[in-house]
């Protein structure tokens, strides 16, 4: 099964709060329930590292749709725990012991078994492994080799799944103490990368650019810290990753060295309506955007022009201007940023709706990423919100579209534009703003079966629906894992033809080669989604699991 | 031409003083006939910035020049400085390094009971051609340190632990809470940056896993109970941890996995519609037998009229209320003028004990607090003074803060407001014991006495029962106030070259006051003097201290105690007196 919310970005914290709240208070109704059968879960939690028993793990059983609190228990000292009394049904099984990460049942990412009880369903000796959480911890040193306190410590994660365009994101947020520690608890196993943002304590910016004479003291403390990565570099692309194992604890020092700080001195005209077009400047680190800065607003009223002071050298994106562009900087020394610099910019605004055309509402995260990299242009992110997102200066280009739903990735199946309807995920840019209609996967057709290996159902393995046009291939590629009794749900179907695919133990498979995936087709079974009412595709047989 | 630039420097430093402080006395007025020239002379500032632990010059401290000549250097190996091209004439300078406080005058005062230095914004120093060393000291900052071990052996990784520090608040010493620090993944903790002090702290209570578990039956989940430095498990039995001279300080905790009980309790509302609309606001407080909040969280259901908690075996006290919380910032409170208040508050409260099993028929019975009105009257004194002009706006204001000693009851709320003719109008506040506060907007009037049920407010603090009401209130007034000028001796009511001086003075009632007593800055600059008006006609004790200083002065033995000697003066009716304070030498 395909959880709720994306597991793997949940920091501990995050946990305590969906579950928590959802759980707590759900126990009064839940422990009616619990009486209403005769069946049990039972087996035993171990270390996934060490195979040793856990004691005091609290295991929960929870609805398989709605999350809602079923059952619990805890775990003794063997690690055995026992739900009795359970009715005939699909439960989803998390377990949670402080010092471990949080997971689900056999979780696989985004996916794991749910635990299916009933005639011939053998529930009583299932092994739980749950992963020690890992920790990342360093010091911050500044040039003196004094410890940086207060600087910005940002965790990055590379993907470790196979999903189509994924990125590496952004996990954790931590401060040094005065004694420039910091640490990341709890991490799941995984390579990781660690940035640090900060300013020297010491720094005195030249602001204004009004400055009368006698700054010569002020230009030695003038300075910045470029963003800096383990292993000490101001390179993004020298940037070391960490690699953590299960329960492991890694060291990671970093060094900060001041360098002269940058002015840039951009216009900053009025609009029509008399609005002042402020400048902005915008960094990413690792394609995700981690600061916009706006210069100054009462030198632009006065002078028609402000000053960004103390910015450090790097990569930025400045947007300004009006009608505004966009400048690419590779800022290595103070300048004056021409107006007629950069690429003209257009508002790109627009709407969300479903497979079906239905208007979505709630909230998501529409990011637009360069579909060529020639130019140098960094991703843009835009909040969904009260059912439409806006981009204010979208330089003109190829733009690819992506929209996440709670961290989840919904494919984009196509965008109008002007009554004109394109399938696939591309907007361009050209000379003037546009307002996108953007229909993603969600709310689509369900493809359910059974995964089987000779006459028995089959847990845990990955299924796959595999679109027969290769042109579709890798957005509409659905997965799942199947749960205890072989059954599975690949949600969020687009019609179309596909095969469905089982493979056992797939869970590292690049499947988004279409060569790698190729080879289990033949193995497959076949299946055509149309839009019917009832929304379900039923499996005609069994599909059955390949060996990887 | 020393002259000039002496009378010029003065003009200047008042601009600054006025724009950086706002003290609610009158300055004295200025000659206007003196121009404000500027002088433009350039001149270096030199000196050197110390260690004020070990006398040690300190290297790589920054040292700033603030304003308009904005600039700044850091000092070198021995902690010396020299800042070029600083326009003569006065400056405010700060300096600053990472594990350092920079505390103005506090070394001399040392770190007393009932003083606490605070961090001065920044010194005012008078920059001119050919000046001798300025000399700045910086105190080296604490911190503490500690290891969380947890009952089970496991590892005690994300305990939130919360610190607070001894600090006084108009007159009072109390807990104030501050930082909050996560035990990392080998349990330990720290919290640095400490000013010297006293702090205490706490665990928030922990759960031993993400998920709700049943174990011993409905309801049941382990856990790690709030437990209060070194082993108490209610804010009373914490313990004074002492950080002084940038020493480190050790604090370890154990904490013991105990079940937590689920507590239901039902809130019956009271019949109607506006009850049932203010329910929509509810929120649930759990406090220890004593009345100390503790770190239970209680969440209100709107559906069921239910409030929920998880809590390990104790004696607690569920508050329920649509009472607002007192607010932090006194100056956020909106006192209005109306006379309608609130119309449906709701407020009620049980008291219980978990003992190894759930709780679930618990009832909060919710009424309407009653709110007593205070009664005001007016002493007509045989003289009265001069600036008497009793106007329709003229307003009494009753503050009060909670007198419970324990964290957050720093928060101030208005409680009482309304004419100074009388009568006050009460809203409504949580139950417990709160000391007052009075402010007396019109001019010409001064607190005579505040009595509840006969006991003075000065000496007892105001008791609010569980619905609402209080023993009669009853405040007087009187409108022979007094006045009183307070100046700098001769002998620093002059400018001289380098860091400038500066001194809080306390004017304090030697006899019951509601009043809070307004520390009073005196500076050459500012003229050296300072006049307080409204005071109430008796006997003063006046403490002059170097620097920036809060004062415990509502501390009765610890006043007896005072090292230095204080000033007394007694002020009759209708007085205006003057007084030359006695400063301490620096």
């Amino acid at each position: 099964m395909r959880h709720l919310a994306k597991a793997k970005c949940l920091k501990a914290v995050e946990v305590v709060l969906v579950f928590a709240v959802v759980v707590m208070w759900t126990s009064l109704s839940a422990s009616a329930q619990t009486g209403a059968g005769s069946y049990r879960i039972a087996g035993t939690v171990v270390n996934a590292v060490t195979g040793e028993p856990v004691r005091g793990a609290t295991v929960a059983v929870l609805a398989v749709e709605g999350g809602g609190r079923i059952a619990g228990a805890q775990s003794g000292n063997d690690g055995r725990f026992a739900i009795e009394g359970l009715a005939a049904g699909k439960y989803q099984l998390i377990a949670s012991k402080r010092g471990y990460s949080t997971a689900a049942y056999d979780q696989h990412g985004d996916f794991s078994s749910a635990v299916v009880t009933g005639e011939g369903q053998d529930t009583g000796s299932l092994v739980f492994r749950l992963a020690p959480g890992a920790v990342l911890r360093g010091v911050v040193s500044d040039d003196g080799g004094d410890p940086a306190a207060d600087a910005q410590v940002m965790l990055f994660e590379r993907p470790q799944g196979h999903e189509p365009g994924e990125k590496i994101v952004q996990v954790d947020t931590a401060l040094t103490d005065d004694t420039g520690l910091y640490e990341f608890a709890n991490l799941a196993k995984g390579k990781y990368l660690v940035a640090v943002k900060a300013e020297p304590w010491y720094a005195l910016h030249r602001g204004g650019g009004r400055r009368e004479s006698g700054s010569e003291a002020n230009s030695a403390l003038d300075v910045a810290y470029p963003i800096t990565y383990f292993d000490s570099t101001t390179d993004e692309a020298a940037a070391s990753p960490v690699e953590l194992g299960d329960g492991s604890r890694v060291e990671a020092d970093i060094s900060l060295h001041a360098v002269p700080a940058l002015q840039l001195t951009v216009e900053a005209p009025r609009r029509q309506d008399g609005s002042i077009a402020r400048p902005e400047l915008r960094q990413t680190i690792f394609g995700v955007p981690v600061s916009a800065v706006s210069a100054g607003f009462m030198d632009a009223i006065q002078t028609g022009s402000t000053e960004l002071s103390g910015v450090a050298p790097g990569h930025y994106e400045l947007t300004q201007g009006d009608p505004p562009r966009v400048v690419v900087l590779d800022a290595a020394n103070s300048q004056h940023v021409e107006p007629g610099a950069g690429i003209p910019a257009f508002a790109v605004s627009g709407a969300l709706q479903t497979a079906t055309g239905a208007r979505l509402t709630g909230q998501a995260v529409v990011t637009l990423e360069p579909a060529d990299n020639s130019q140098g242009l960094k991703p843009m992110v835009s909040a969904f919100n009260q059912g439409s997102f806006s981009f204010a200066a979208v330089p003109a280009g190829a733009w690819k579209l992506r929209v996440e739903q709670a961290g989840l990735r919904e494919a984009v199946l196509s965008i109008g534009v002007g009554g004109r309807l394109r399938t696939g995920n591309v907007v361009a840019v050209q000379d003037r703003p546009q307002t996108l209609l953007v229909r993603v996967s969600a709310d689509g057709m369900r493809v359910e079966g059974f995964a089987r290996k000779g006459e028995a159902g089959f847990a845990g393995a990955m299924v796959l629906l595999v679109p027969r046009d290769r042109g579709a291939f890798p957005d509409l590629v659905r997965r799942d894992q199947s749960d205890s009794d072989g059954s599975f749900v690949l949600r969020d179907a687009a019609p179309g033809q596909y095969t469905v695919v089982a493979i056992e133990d797939g869970w590292g498979l690049d499947w988004t080669r279409p060569e790698v995936i190729g080879r289990y087709l033949p193995g497959g079974v076949s299946v055509t989604v149309r839009d019917t009412l009832d929304k379900v595709v039923r499996l005609s047989g069994p599909v059955g699991v390949e060996q990887r | 031409m020393a002259v000039a630039v002496r009378q010029s420097v003065r003009a200047g430093l008042l601009l600054i003083s006025v724009a950086s402080f706002s003290i609610p006395v009158r300055v004295l007025a200025q000659d206007p006939s003196q121009p404000m020239t500027v002088d433009r002379t350039l001149t270096t500032l030199h000196g050197v910035v110390r260690n004020a632990s070990t006398g040690e010059g300190l290297a790589r401290a920054l040292v700033r020049i603030e304003g308009d000549a904005s600039t700044g250097v850091l000092t070198d190996g021995d902690g010396r400085f020299e800042v070029p091209n600083i326009p003569v004439g006065p400056q405010s300078v700060t300096v600053e390094k990472p594990g350092f406080l920079d505390r103005g005058f506090s070394a001399a005062n040392g770190a007393g009971q009932f003083i606490v230095s605070t961090a001065a914004g920044g010194h005012n120093v008078l920059v001119a051609a050919q000046m001798p060393d300025v000399v700045f000291t910086l105190a080296p900052t604490g911190a503490i340190r500690g290891q969380v071990e947890l009952s089970t052996g496991d590892a005690a990784e994300g305990i939130k632990i919360i610190l607070a520090q001894r600090t006084v608040q108009d007159g009072r010493l109390l807990w104030q809470q501050g930082a909050s620090a996560k035990t990392r993944s080998d349990g330990t903790f720290r919290f640095g940056g400490l000013a010297d002090g006293d702090y205490a702290l706490f665990t928030e209570p922990a759960m031993d896993s993400d998920l709700d578990g049943v174990p011993g039956g409905a309801g049941q989940r382990w856990g790690y109970p709030a437990l209060y430095y070194p082993d108490a498990r209610e804010p009373s039995g914490v313990a004074k941890i002492h950080v002084a001279n940038g020493q480190e300080g050790q604090a370890n905790l154990l904490l013991t996995l105990e079940p937590f009980q689920s507590v239901t309790a039902l809130a019956v509302l009271p019949q109607g519609n506006a009850a049932a609309r203010a329910a929509q606001n509810l929120t649930a407080t759990v406090m220890d037998s004593a009345g100390h909040e503790l770190p239970y969280q209680a969440q209100y259901d709107e559906e069921t009229h239910t409030i929920q908690s998880l809590l390990p075996d104790g004696t607690y006290t569920l508050l329920v209320s649509t009472v607002p919380n007192p607010v932090a910032n006194p100056s956020s409170v909106h006192i209005s003028n109306s006379p309608n208040r609130e119309p449906d508050a709701l407020l009620g409260a049980v008291e219980f004990s978990v003992a190894g099993r759930a709780i679930a028929g618990l009832r909060v019975a919710l009424s309407t607090p009653r709110r007593n009105p205070v009664q005001v009257s007016l002493i007509h004194g045989a003289v009265q003074s001069a600036e008497l002009r009793a106007g329709q706006n003229d307003q009494i204001t009753v503050m009060v803060s909670q007198a419970a000693g324990w964290v957050d009851d720093s928060l101030v709320s208005a409680y009482a407001t309304g004419p100074a003719a009388g009568p006050l109008t009460a809203s409504d506040i949580l139950p417990g014991a709160y000391w007052v506060h009075t402010h007396i907007a019109a001019r010409g009037l001064c607190e005579a006495s505040f009595t509840a049920g006969g006991a003075s407010l000065a000496r007892e603090p105001l008791r609010i029962g569980l619905s609402g009401s209080t023993a009669p209130m009853e405040f007087t007034v009187r409108d022979d106030c007094a006045s009183l000028q307070l100046s700098l001796p001769e002998t620093l009511a002059s400018i001289a070259a380098g860091e400038e001086p500066f001194f809080t003075v306390f004017v304090v009632p030697d006899f019951d006051s509601t009043g809070d007593v307004q520390a009073v800055t005196l500076r050459a600059s500012t003229g050296g003097v300072a006049t307080l008006n409204g005071l109430t006609p008796g006997n003063y004790r006046v403490y002059t201290f170097a620097g920036s200083v809060q004062f415990a002065y509502r501390n009765r033995e610890a006043l007896v105690a005072m090292p230095n000697a204080e000033q007394q003066i007694t002020l009759s009716p209708g007085a205006a007196a003057n007084l030359v304070v006695e400063a301490p030498t620096q």
